[in-house]
């Protein structure tokens, strides 16, 4: 029993190390002064503190607004997917309907295709709805991207949830929509705070569809990839901090109802 | 408190139907249970007078109010579920005040009825829990007071026992009984439970395949039953069913053995003008002895079981299997050859092929 805890702090160790050293390595990076970079060999922390290559990157062109598209692409897609996952999840769960496994499977069907093969004439039809460049544009296709995900999830959280307690609830006295909103809701928030997660790092992460379907109004990730190539270290460094901050952010705030909120459901 | 009136109320899921042509009134005040073997409708007939389904014929009346086409919340009445359904992620408090708060209550009102119901229930001290750190017996308690909170005017129990252990059960009961004598509230009761139904009930409604079977009180449904399939169901051990046929009018033939019937019974049966009948009578209604009687016939015991203050005894009468209960005071042995004398005036006679009782 005792050997299984210390196997599992060790695991536990490395697999926190695994993921914090890199976001360590990156902070440290983002705030050494420049020139100190290209030094060899050099100390793991640097001399001297400086937000120098992060301001530098932050005034560069169109960072500030590629960070705005970002955010906005991933808020938008946590929405949609959220309005299309909840109440598909929960009929999944709660009804019987004709054609319902079809359903199940079809939703997973539209990851069939890669966007690669669908690139040329997505371009070609966004081009033609007239949303081609925008932020609602990038967001549709991440929403495609994380909705399947959305529903098999939010189905499987609501399956968890006894129809009886809405029952009970409306036979009290609440509607239909009431005894969701009073029972169900809140046993599955938790579980909804893990979609708009996904949901949001999905977005966050995207690359190829955000370039292919922007020019001007970039995305993060497709602004600096596009920069890439022709880029020095200090670049880099405030590029990666700057696309790991938001991230981190938004998982801590969600994560305070994720934490919550598990200790007492489904008893 | 109110009365509840079924109409022809059917319920179909796909082809399957679960509530067949059902009509029922239940007395204001009246504690009925709905009886039957499990799949046989009882909980779908529940879920129908409390608006959880939506009936495909027939009314619903409560109080002569239809209330066939009313959502759940309007009808004025609570129900508690096999399964407790109490909200995981309410304190004890917040369960039995739910309804409260739907209807708008002042906080001080809330406080003092929540107070009440958890006093009637045994629960003051468990107020401030949430449900996973109650027991099952607490739960259901909680699930019983959530539903007396709101003062309904028909109280529904689907199976509120089934989840407790023998003993918390046997308790229960009395508990239930006592509440529901108290506070008057028209109650419908759901078990499968033969035992509960009959010491719980002002009257049971016996329902197979979506059908009521009898509804009477259940001193009538034990004695009386309508029908072989009441006579089977209730009464532990199950009545004996002797397939038999009647000849020269007052005699009926059981194989080899004439038994001679009581004249009350034979002029009842003479009426039906049936001969091919089925002979029931209780384990408790027959006598064993060694030597022969008047009107007996002739079995060999094949196994005796103890059970303390009765044995009872299973028998075979040319070939059909009986049971009978006996005293431990009388000196039996297996393989043994008695006599079987029913009592007569205890006896029930059933059409074979309807299953209707003739008397």
């Amino acid at each position: 029993m005792k050997k299984q805890i210390v196997i599992c702090y060790i695991a536990m160790v490395i697999i926190s190390l695994f993921v914090l050293v890199p976001i360590i390595l990156i902070t440290i990076g983002t705030f050494t002064p420049r020139l100190e970079l290209y030094k060899w060999p050099r100390g793991l922390i640097s001399s001297r503190f400086t937000s120098d290559s992060f301001i530098s990157f932050a005034q560069s062109y169109g960072v500030m607004n590629g960070l705005k598209n970002s955010i906005m692409v991933a808020v938008l897609t946590v929405v949609f997917s959220l309005l299309i996952g909840i109440p598909a999840g929960y009929s999944l769960s709660r009804f019987k309907f004709k054609g319902k496994s079809l359903f199940t499977v079809g939703v997973l069907t539209t990851r069939m295709f890669p966007i690669a093969i669908l690139a040329v004439p997505l371009v070609k039809i966004y081009m033609g709805l007239g949303i081609y460049d925008s932020i609602l544009g990038v967001a549709f296709i991440h929403t495609i991207f994380a909705f399947p995900f959305a529903i098999l999830i939010s189905h499987s959280i609501f399956a968890s949830v006894p129809g009886e307690l809405e029952e009970a609830a409306m036979v009290l006295g609440c509607s239909r929509l009431g005894a969701f909103r009073r029972t169900t809701l809140p046993l599955v928030a938790p579980g909804i705070a893990a979609i708009a997660i996904f949901a949001f790092i999905i977005s966050w992460n995207e690359v190829f569809a955000a370039t292919l379907l922007t020019l001007h109004n970039r995305t993060l990730p497709a602004l600096i990839v596009a920069r890439l190539e022709a880029t020095t270290l200090d670049f880099l460094f405030a590029s990666a901090f700057f696309m790991l901050v938001p991230c981190i952010v938004f998982i801590f705030i969600i994560r305070k109802r994720l934490l919550r909120m598990w200790g007492i459901i489904l008893r | 408190m109110a009365e509840v009136r079924l109409e022809n109320v059917c319920k179909s899921f796909e082809d399957v139907k679960a509530v067949d042509n059902i009509s029922l009134h239940v007395r204001d005040g009246e504690f009925i249970v709905l009886l039957g073997p499990s799949g046989c409708g009882k909980t779908t007939t529940l879920r129908c007078v409390a608006g959880l389904e939506h009936v495909d014929k027939g009314k619903i009346f409560i109080d002569e109010k239809d209330v066939t086409d009313l959502p759940p919340a309007q009808r004025g009445l609570s129900m508690v579920f096999q399964s407790y359904a109490v909200f995981p992620h309410m304190t004890v408090f917040d369960n039995i005040a739910f309804g409260l708060k739907l209807r708008k209550a002042s906080p001080d009102q809330i406080k003092e009825r929540v107070k009440e119901v958890a006093r009637l229930v045994q629960i003051e001290d468990l107020i401030d829990r949430y449900p996973y750190q109650l027991s099952g017996g607490q739960r259901q308690r909680v699930a019983l007071a959530r539903a007396l909170a709101i003062d309904p005017k028909v109280l529904l129990l689907d199976e509120p026992l089934s989840n407790l252990d023998a003993a918390l059960r046997l308790q229960m009961r009395a508990e239930l009984k006592l509440l529901q004598r108290k506070s008057k509230v028209t109650t419908l009761y759901v078990t499968h439970d033969q035992v509960e139904a009959m010491s719980m009930g002002d009257r049971i409604a016996i329902i197979r395949n979506g059908s009521l079977e009898q509804v009477d009180t259940p001193e009538r449904v034990f004695n009386h039953p309508e029908n072989t399939f009441v006579g089977n169901f209730i009464g532990s051990p199950p009545m004996n069913m002797l397939e038999c046929n009647i000849v020269e009018g007052s005699n009926i033939a059981i194989g080899n053995f004439t038994y001679k019937l009581p004249e009350s019974v034979v002029k009842a049966i003479r009426k039906t003008k049936t001969s091919r009948v089925i002979l029931g009578i209780r384990p408790k209604n027959i006598t064993i002895t060694k030597d022969r009687r008047k009107n007996a016939f002739r079995a060999k015991i094949e196994v005796i079981e103890p059970i303390g203050e009765e044995l009872v005894v299973h028998l075979t009468v040319q070939g059909k299997l009986l049971t009978v209960i006996a005293s431990p005071t009388q000196d039996l042995r297996m393989g043994e050859k008695v006599w079987l004398t029913p009592d007569s005036r205890k006896i029930h006679i059933f059409d074979r092929k309807t299953g209707k009782n003739l008397l």
